[in-house]
């Protein structure tokens, strides 16, 4: 049928093709408009391409080219501790310089006997987002522009939907009384989607069960972005920006952009531009067995963590006692966070003393002042 | 078709010396434009949201309250008084809360639980009255778990409350805050606090929030660039993420 087309308009098929000699046979003849056309296309779909790889270059600054032994840093996994030690004297230096703060960076290896699992109980939590930011204060995420790992969500009371949440909430007062709130970050999956799908081997999940990002490694394609079905993992488009000593010394108002200097090769050392970051269960404290800052700072106690293999810890207690569940189990991810409730005490609600004021109450009655 | 293709082809071959010619034209043409683009016409970037400070103080890990020690001590008008100061001598009746005379700042919610002597010591004022005896001030969630026994045992399992310190049972850090360190016994429920500011990521916006007018006007950087070049362009860039 495309033949007819072609053989219909009434010319040669010589006539028909060979547009370049239009203009005459004196004119160019190795230029027709469709070799022109798809040149020039080519050409600057090319150049653009090459205008915009290199558009970074403009936002160089002197020490933001790596040295040779920068360059030449090996994997996280392959590199021997005299080959750590000078990789974190190179961080060092470099955060010095940046912020004008000697950090205490070390490379915290995990514990023995140890997996980490994190219990959260959704009774308990008003949505405060205390654990937001005290995440952000203890692991340096960029201010500006805002990085956050915990994402905390309001949910309609009666459904575990998320589609229907909302993290955007602005109220005067939480908690609200028709919602339940829901924080949501790195779940530190015993089956993780990101870490199969890095290209360069980047992020790993540990013995302790974290699942950790060598940031030197990384060449931040985002595919592990893609493949995380929580939203736990954060891209640094830009340099991450927070406030040095000098700045907050001029602005008290900004203390909580300043960097904290305890540090770790794995976990809150401040991340290069290009980068993928996530949730590590702040392992720069809990390897040395402290609790997450998103735990020690939530006002009504609804974080719970521990050491699973360990049959006396508080999540082992939570997992055999109470009714928990993860997020999205149909995806078979294996979460190492657990969420669950309190069981109501039906009879709570319907004791009309309770809203009257009444007499005391019979000796061993559970009541619902607990709720 | 094959026919006007196989001509076509042809001439194209005769015609290389001169087309790659052109080819070399085009290409140093390109690479000037892109250096023009790179180095000589500026570029706007689009202007980031200050992110909001928050006060230090809101991320205190202090616990919220700090519990009467043992023996029990308050502060009256500057001068430190002990439960038994007054009550060896005086022996109030058992009143509603709202008819006291004294201890008039102490606000009574916690549900039917509305007589003082349902928990304090009528003998001892030092101590606190238990279901099946007495206990200190120190030790008062004994009283609480004459009560809220379910509360009391996922207390000491680690599933209600707040454990400080380290995450290892067998750490010294490790620690349990008491009820009385988060709850105050007179009115135990939290009362509803404000919340710390919500995520202010590029793209800001959601469709059924209340105050997505203002989130939209202040917060989203791709619509106030927008509507300072005057596209407006980016209207549906309202979605959310």
């Amino acid at each position: 049928m495309d033949l007819r087309i072609f053989e219909g308009s009434g010319k040669s098929p010589g006539e028909a093709c060979s547009c370049g000699s239009r203009g005459g046979a004196g004119s160019r003849p190795g230029m027709t408009r469709r070799s022109f056309l798809r040149a020039s296309v080519g050409a600057a779909g090319g150049m653009a391409a090459f205008a915009a790889a290199i558009s970074p270059l403009r936002e160089l600054e002197a020490g933001d080219v790596p040295n040779l032994d920068a360059f030449l840093q090996k994997h996280y996994k392959e590199m021997t501790e005299e080959e750590m030690e000078a990789a974190l004297a190179r961080i060092r230096e470099r955060v010095e310089q940046r912020y004008h703060v000697r950090p205490e960076i070390r490379d915290i290896k995990p514990m023995d006997g140890v997996e980490f699992v994190y219990a959260l109980n959704l009774s308990r939590c008003i949505g405060c987002r205390k654990c937001v930011h005290a995440c952000v204060a203890e692991n340096n995420q960029s201010r500006d522009p805002e990085i956050q790992y915990i994402r905390v969500i309001e949910m309609p009371r009666g459904t575990t939907d998320i589609e229907q949440g909302d993290h955007h909430y602005d109220r005067p007062r939480v908690p609200d009384e028709n919602h339940y709130y829901m924080p949501v970050q790195c779940h530190q999956c015993a089956n993780p989607p990101c870490t199969k799908v890095c290209p360069v081997e980047a992020t790993w999940t540990e013995p302790d069960g974290i699942t950790v990002v060598d940031y030197d490694w990384c060449i931040g394609c985002r595919y592990c972005e893609a493949a995380c079905p929580y939203w736990a993992r954060r891209f640094n488009f830009t340099e991450p920006r927070l406030a040095s000593p000098e700045e907050i010394a001029k602005d008290p108002e900004i203390e909580s952009k300043r960097l904290n200097p305890n540090m770790s090769y794995l976990s809150n050392r401040p991340r290069p531009k290009g980068v993928m970051e996530k949730c590590h269960f702040c392992l720069h404290r809990t390897r040395e067995g402290r609790m997450p800052a998103c735990l020690e700072v939530c006002p009504v106690g609804a974080r719970k963590f521990g050491n699973v293999l360990d049959p006396e810890s508080d999540v082992s207690n939570i997992l055999r006692t109470k009714r928990v569940f993860v997020l999205k189990a149909e995806l078979g991810t294996l979460p190492r966070f657990f969420y669950y409730f309190d069981e109501r005490d039906p009879s709570a609600e319907d004791l009309p003393a309770m809203k009257h004021g009444g007499r005391t109450a019979p000796a061993g009655d559970e009541n619902g002042g607990a709720s | 078709m094959s026919n006007g293709k196989a001509q076509h082809h042809g001439s194209q071959h005769g015609e290389r010396s001169t087309g790659s010619v052109s080819a070399w034209l085009i290409g140093p043409a390109f690479v000037l434009l892109a250096l023009l683009i790179l180095f000589v016409i500026p570029t706007e970037e689009i202007p980031l949201v200050a992110t909001p400070a928050v006060r230090a103080a809101s991320l205190s890990t202090a616990p919220r309250r700090t519990p009467l020690g043992d023996p029990p001590v308050i502060n009256i008008n500057g001068v430190d008084h002990r439960c038994n100061d007054c009550h060896s001598i005086i022996q109030p009746r058992d009143v509603p809360p709202d008819q006291l005379q004294q201890h008039k700042d102490v606000v009574l919610r916690h549900g039917m639980n509305n007589r003082c002597y349902n928990c304090h010591d009528e003998a001892n004022r030092e101590l606190l009255h238990t279901i099946d005896g007495t206990t200190t001030y120190t030790h008062s969630e004994k009283l609480c778990a004459s009560c809220h026994g379910r509360m009391y045992r996922d207390w000491t399992r680690g599933a209600h409350g707040k454990t400080m310190g380290s995450w290892d049972p067998d750490n010294p850090a490790f620690h349990r805050l008491t009820c009385v360190q988060c709850h105050d016994p007179h009115s135990p429920m939290f009362d509803p606090i404000e919340p710390l500011p919500g995520p202010h990521t590029l793209r800001m916006g959601h469709p059924g929030s209340a105050h997505q007018a203002e989130v939209r006007a202040e917060r989203n950087p791709l619509l106030q660039w927008s509507e300072r070049e005057g596209t407006g362009g980016a209207s549906s860039n309202g979605g959310h993420d």
